[in-house]
């Protein structure tokens, strides 16, 4: 608990200290939430009112800070150990009594609770702007996030293990990358894709975290009503978990063998 | 004698475009508690290599070493709960947080309790003179107090043994016999912590180290304290000696003489003259010899002494040649 509020304290410390990135992003929540606004009032005037039962507004609300938790997720770990070799930290982390799993990954540690909280922040400012959540089941809704979280981390850390052994280059966020933002429905719902390419979406882990999350906010749904969604989410993420223990222990492995741990 | 530190056979070998490098070769040696022992060696010895793999950075190809009596492979935690570890690179911090501010991070990191941090910090720092830096971000401190930094993060949860790889890289020679004289006299002397002091610079060495390893090319030539090695060196000698009468003839004979070197003038003073007379084997016969030109030329030997101090120069060249 003590390494874990470290790494959180250095964190903080070393964010806050980029005062204009830190603001940066939390001005960029703010455009992103008037930008669904501004594009909820086009659609509008086309004659869309409704998507999957909640305002459009709602539906890209959820969508894009979805989209914003999964970036964080996916992206962090790989980002903030890249960034650790960078600054030639890397090595003296490694050498401290601490393990080499939590000194790769608790650099990730403060972005990966700053990424929920600018979740939450941008669904109250959303709520602000007339997205409509009086029916949310905000446990449902938790428990969604949760599970997406577990298995968000697990994409990271094996994102994280080829920047490991690569330093550059990583295929887990060129897929992710290329088909996540299309097929898992942040913009648009899944079911108006061609059903050849909704089989990609439902190959999707996101995909599922997404639809349950809309159906927790938007209509209610409870963790039982949820349960085709929770299921396969489950099921990927404890299928992803392993892998990502795997991969890192592989290129642990690899990098103290070759010697090419702090080169970057 | 309680050994902290033992490599039995170590060797590191990498892989370089299928192609094997190797970089340690079956090294074997002790470390006593309470050594300042020496590691040299020149660029691309294998001595940072051998370090990481002691500090589990890198694992060995075959061999095994203790540190502290642990297993480096299988017990790593344990190993780098007992080190601290100065690696050359001195900007290997977080630039814009203040040295408290990293410094607390690492010592956390250390398993230092909580509530001793703040004194474990402060401890650190006027060990090395920086407390008026405490609150100053890492990125805007000088090099040399960079580095002493450095070695106060090393030393932060007080481990019984440390690796200083160059610690004095960079610094000012003030700066660089401040942090010296704090290795032997504090760490050493007071604190009787083993340290592991790693230089390609021969001089860092000489003086300074109770023991010293000489590798080359991966291997460990030599081990033990600078006397002992000097025994295993051919010596040659070098004397400066006053004469009296004509220098230039004195001069001209010694050189023709096969146990002489070299022969050169330091001085020329109105009654004496200064040789400095390079001797490549010291024997009493080599002497009667220098002597009796001295006397065959009508002169006379006012003064002699030995102006090499058999340093460990010698002995690591001797060593290292190829």
């Amino acid at each position: 608990m003590a390494k874990l509020s470290a790494f959180f304290a250095q964190g903080w410390a070393q964010t806050a200290s980029y005062r204009l990135d830190f603001a940066g992003r939390y001005l960029a929540m703010f455009i992103s939430v008037l930008f669904c606004y501004v594009l909820d009032q086009l659609f509008k005037r086309s004659g869309v009112q409704q998507v999957e039962g909640s305002s459009y507004f709602t539906f890209l609300l959820i969508g894009g800070t979805f989209s914003r938790y999964l970036d964080a997720g996916l992206r962090t770990f790989a980002e903030t150990l890249r960034e650790e070799m960078l600054l030639g930290t890397l090595e003296p982390l490694l050498s401290t009594a601490t393990s080499t799993r939590l000194a790769l990954l608790g650099p990730a540690l403060f972005l990966l609770i700053e990424g929920t909280l600018l979740v939450l922040a941008q669904l109250i400012l959303g709520a602000l702007f007339g997205a409509d959540f009086s029916r949310a089941n905000w446990f449902s809704a938790a428990i969604i996030l949760l599970i997406s979280l577990i298995g968000l981390a697990a994409w990271g850390i094996v994102s994280a293990s080829f920047t490991l052994v690569f330093k550059r280059g990583d295929p887990v966020i060129w897929v992710v990358d290329a088909v996540a933002y299309v097929f898992i429905g942040v913009w648009f719902p899944v079911s108006i894709l061609p059903p050849a390419l909704q089989v990609i979406s439902y190959l999707l882990p996101f995909t599922y975290a997404l639809h349950g999350l809309r159906a927790a906010l938007s209509s209610g749904a409870t963790v039982i009503e949820l349960a085709a969604d929770l299921l396969p989410l489950l099921a990927f993420t404890v299928l992803l978990l392993p892998i990502a223990a795997w991969s890192l222990q592989s290129a642990i492995r690899r990098v103290k063998r070759s010697g090419n741990l702090a080169l970057y | 004698m309680d050994t902290v530190i033992h490599l039995d056979h170590l060797v590191k070998t990498y892989t370089s475009y299928g192609r094997a490098v190797p970089a340690v070769r079956d090294v074997s040696f002790d470390v006593e508690r309470g050594e300042l022992f020496g590691l040299f060696g020149s660029n691309g010895a294998g001595k940072s290599t051998l370090v990481r793999m002691l500090a589990t950075l890198l694992t060995p190809t075959h061999g095994r070493a203790t540190v502290n009596g642990f297993d480096i492979v299988r017990d790593e935690l344990k190993v780098r709960s007992a080190i601290g570890l100065v690696a050359s690179d001195e900007r290997s911090f977080y630039g814009r947080l203040t040295c408290r501010q990293n410094l607390a991070f690492y010592a956390a990191l250390q398993n230092v309790p909580r509530s001793k941090i703040a004194a474990a910090i402060e401890r650190v720092l006027d060990l090395f003179n920086l407390t008026a830096k405490a609150d100053v971000p890492f990125q805007s401190l000088s090099t040399g107090q960079k580095q002493r930094l450095n070695m106060a993060r090393a030393l932060v949860h007080d481990p019984p043994i440390v690796f200083l790889d160059e610690p004095t890289k960079s610094m000012d020679v003030q700066t660089a016999d401040f942090v010296k004289a704090l290795i032997k006299q504090e760490l050493v002397g007071r604190q009787h912590k083993t340290i592991v002091f790693i230089s390609h610079e021969l001089y860092e060495m000489d003086n300074f180290c109770d023991r010293v390893a000489i590798l080359a090319d991966g291997q460990l030539k030599a081990i033990g304290t600078p006397q002992e090695l000097s025994v295993h060196v051919p010596r040659r000698a070098i004397y400066r000696i006053e004469v009296q009468g004509d220098a230039d003839r004195i001069a001209q004979q010694w050189r023709a003489l096969s146990s002489i070197d070299a022969v050169t003038e330091i001085s020329r003073g109105i009654t004496f003259t200064a040789f400095d007379v390079t001797l490549n084997a010291e024997t009493s016969g080599v002497w009667l010899q220098v002597l009796q030109i001295v006397g065959e030329c009508g002169g006379r030997v006012e003064t002699y002494r030995r102006v090499d101090d058999g340093s460990l120069r010698d002995i690591i060249k001797h060593f290292t040649r190829e």
